[in-house]
């Protein structure tokens, strides 16, 4: 391996570790705002040969739904089929969720580009299936 | 009016408290104690909880540790109480426990031994625990199938008669783990059924599945129509509890379940 190869993967493997940081940072953050937007779950899988991203979006009005990739964060916007408040939840029974807003980092070596997008209109949950860009 | 008052008695085991506000020994003894903690696709938190809804349990009592659990109260109409909660039917028939937390890895020893320990003081005759096991295509999965193990010979005739497969080989990650191999060194029936499920996702489905199996175990009517109907509500709810049990998950290694041990063919 030379110089260069050995640089790229050290890198590339500084930046999975800052990701992984990040990641355990936005774990203790809570799933929604004050101004009624929703972060989904997100299940991610990883193949030998792709990524598989589950997006759970309860109450979604796929008709609204958008996805915008940009520097490898995958963004979705959709909004709720109805405006939903929690009546009984102390504090925040007045907000009223009205949206989805998720903002997901994908790994460095997902062909972006290439992704196959599957909608499930009745359980409300997306399937992305990512390739992986064959690393050195 | 507050839920609950002070408890009629507190029982210690491994440094866990149980509160009971109930008379466990009163005619007639519970014969079962059914388990739904927080785990794959969060099918026994989700079925447990839909299954005191909708039978309209009562709350009879709390656990709770001062060494093992983070210090928190979820408050239930207006009254201050533990996430792990133990409810019964009305016919005292079966005691339910749900945590509405996820239970901590440090607790999951000292947890799993108090149930079965308290299962043994109140002679109950089985418990029966309700869990996810993850499976990768769960999207594609149109009706999750549902596996059994069980601890003794008496919990297997439970299930036998089901016409469910028999878990023969794998691993179980988390309390519903320990409680099925310490069972069966103490002499304790548990019974578990697994249920396919999403991993880190909630999957009210496959609760629904768990709470047809668990009716014809215990022989009464649960109607699981309104949870389908409102499972989309029921994601909404569970979503950060569900975000939570994906980190004790991971500190459990919970991937492990997934893995092949080895066999002889």
């Amino acid at each position: 391996m030379s110089f260069d190869e050995l640089f790229e993967k050290i890198r590339n493997r500084i930046k999975e570790l800052i990701d992984e940081f990040e990641e355990e940072i936005r774990e203790l953050e809570p799933m929604w705002t004050a101004d009624g937007v929703l972060e989904p779950l997100v299940s991610i899988e990883r193949y030998p040969d792709k990524y598989v991203v589950v997006i759970d979006l309860p109450y979604a009005d796929f008709e609204t739904l958008t996805l915008s990739i940009k520097d490898h964060l995958l963004i979705i916007e959709c909004a709720l089929k109805k405006e939903i408040a929690f009546e009984r939840w102390g504090a925040y029974r007045e907000i009223k969720f009205k949206r989805y807003h998720a903002s997901i980092k994908l790994p460095r070596d997902a062909d972006i580009e290439n992704t196959k997008i599957e909608k499930d209109n009745v359980r409300r949950m997306l399937r992305l299936i990512i390739p992986r860009i064959k690393r050195l | 009016m507050l839920k609950l008052g002070r408890p009629r008695r507190t029982i210690s085991y491994e440094r866990l408290l149980i509160h009971e506000y109930f008379d466990p020994y009163e005619e007639p003894v519970p014969e079962y104690i059914v388990l739904g903690l927080p785990d794959a696709g969060l099918v026994g938190s989700i079925a447990s909880k839909y299954l005191v809804m909708s039978k309209n349990l009562k709350l009879v009592g709390e656990i709770d540790s001062p060494a093992y659990f983070p210090p928190v109260a979820v408050v239930h109409e207006k009254t201050p109480m533990s996430p792990i909660q133990v409810y019964s039917s009305n016919d005292r028939k079966y005691l339910l426990i749900l945590s509405e937390s996820p239970i901590p890895v440090q607790a999951v020893y000292p947890l799993s031994y108090t149930i079965l320990e308290y299962s043994r003081e109140i002679g109950v005759k089985h418990i029966i625990s309700l869990a996810g096991i993850a499976v990768p295509n769960r999207l594609q999965i149109e009706k999750p199938k549902a596996y059994w193990l069980a601890s003794t010979k008496e919990s297997a005739n439970l299930a036998t008669k089901l016409g469910l497969e028999e878990l023969k080989e794998g691993f179980v990650v988390g309390p519903y783990g320990i409680i099925l191999k310490e069972a069966r060194r103490r002499g304790i029936n548990n019974l578990t059924i697994f249920v396919e499920s999403f991993l880190d996702l909630p999957d009210p489905e496959s609760a629904a599945v768990a709470l047809t199996i668990l009716s014809q175990i215990l022989n009464i009517e649960i109607d699981v129509k309104k949870l389908l109907e409102e499972a989309e509500l029921f994601k909404l709810q569970t979503r950060e509890l569900m975000k939570q049990t994906r980190k004790t998950m991971a500190e459990m290694q919970k991937k492990y379940e997934m893995q092949m041990p080895l066999m002889y063919q």
